[in-house]
């Protein structure tokens, strides 16, 4: 069997629908608590995170604007 | 000790590569993200903690950053996946401890407590390199820790 490359891990991954995706996913987490994610599998977790939500405002880089008492 | 690490056991993701990273629109998104998966295959263990965590949640949660802030239960899952992503260190009484020693050498505003804690955490859990967008902050520590950024250094 061809050894999978990650190119193709992602081309199959996008071909995905979004509940298979999710089970992938919980498949990995999964696998997490057994052993350690190779670097291509701890890649498909991490993009599972990336979010495309707009930003309104950009993040601050300085951890004391995350701590201002503005109620909020 | 700034931007010169390869190998290495652990290394501490700050909150700030941790949002750039995980959010496309945000600037520097690409190279926050590269740097993080650059940094997985270069170190044992990537780690944050439960402060980083908080970070997290504040700045996915509270409303003006993100135009749709997160809900409750989407921050549950976006956080059970980092939990999978990192190793996540704890809040203990060595770190307190080593927190009070820390501000005896760094003394700082009542703010630069929670950089400060960073690092405590760092120390206590063995973690020699921070991956960081705040070098102005925490170059005041880079007698105690190795800093990398995908800013210049």
């Amino acid at each position: 069997m061809t050894p999978a490359t990650l190119d193709h891990i992602i081309e199959l991954t996008d071909q995905l629908s979004a509940l298979e995706r999710q089970a992938l996913i919980e498949h990995l987490q999964a696998a997490a608590q057994e052993r350690p994610l190779t670097d291509d599998e701890w890649d498909t977790v991490f993009d599972s995170v990336v979010s495309d939500i707009r930003l309104d405002q950009d993040f601050s880089d300085h951890r004391h604007d995350w701590y201002n008492d503005d109620g909020k | 000790m700034i931007g010169t690490t390869t190998m290495a056991s652990k290394a501490f993701v700050d909150t700030n590569v941790l949002l750039r990273a995980t959010h496309a629109d945000a600037d520097m998104h690409i190279q926050a993200a590269r740097l993080l998966k650059q940094a997985r295959r270069n170190y044992h263990e990537l780690w944050v903690s439960r402060q980083v965590i908080r970070e997290y949640l504040v700045n996915t949660l509270r409303p003006g950053i993100l135009s749709i802030p997160l809900s409750a239960s989407e921050a549950a899952v976006r956080v059970s996946r980092l939990r999978v992503l990192f190793s996540v260190a704890d809040d203990t009484d060595d770190v307190t401890t080593q927190l009070l020693s820390l501000l005896q050498r760094f003394p700082g505003g009542g703010k630069q407590v929670h950089d400060t804690n960073i690092i405590a955490t760092m120390l206590v859990n063995k973690i020699d390199t921070l991956v960081t967008a705040d070098i102005e902050d925490m170059k005041r520590f880079s007698t105690l820790i190795k800093l990398r950024s995908y800013l210049p250094t």
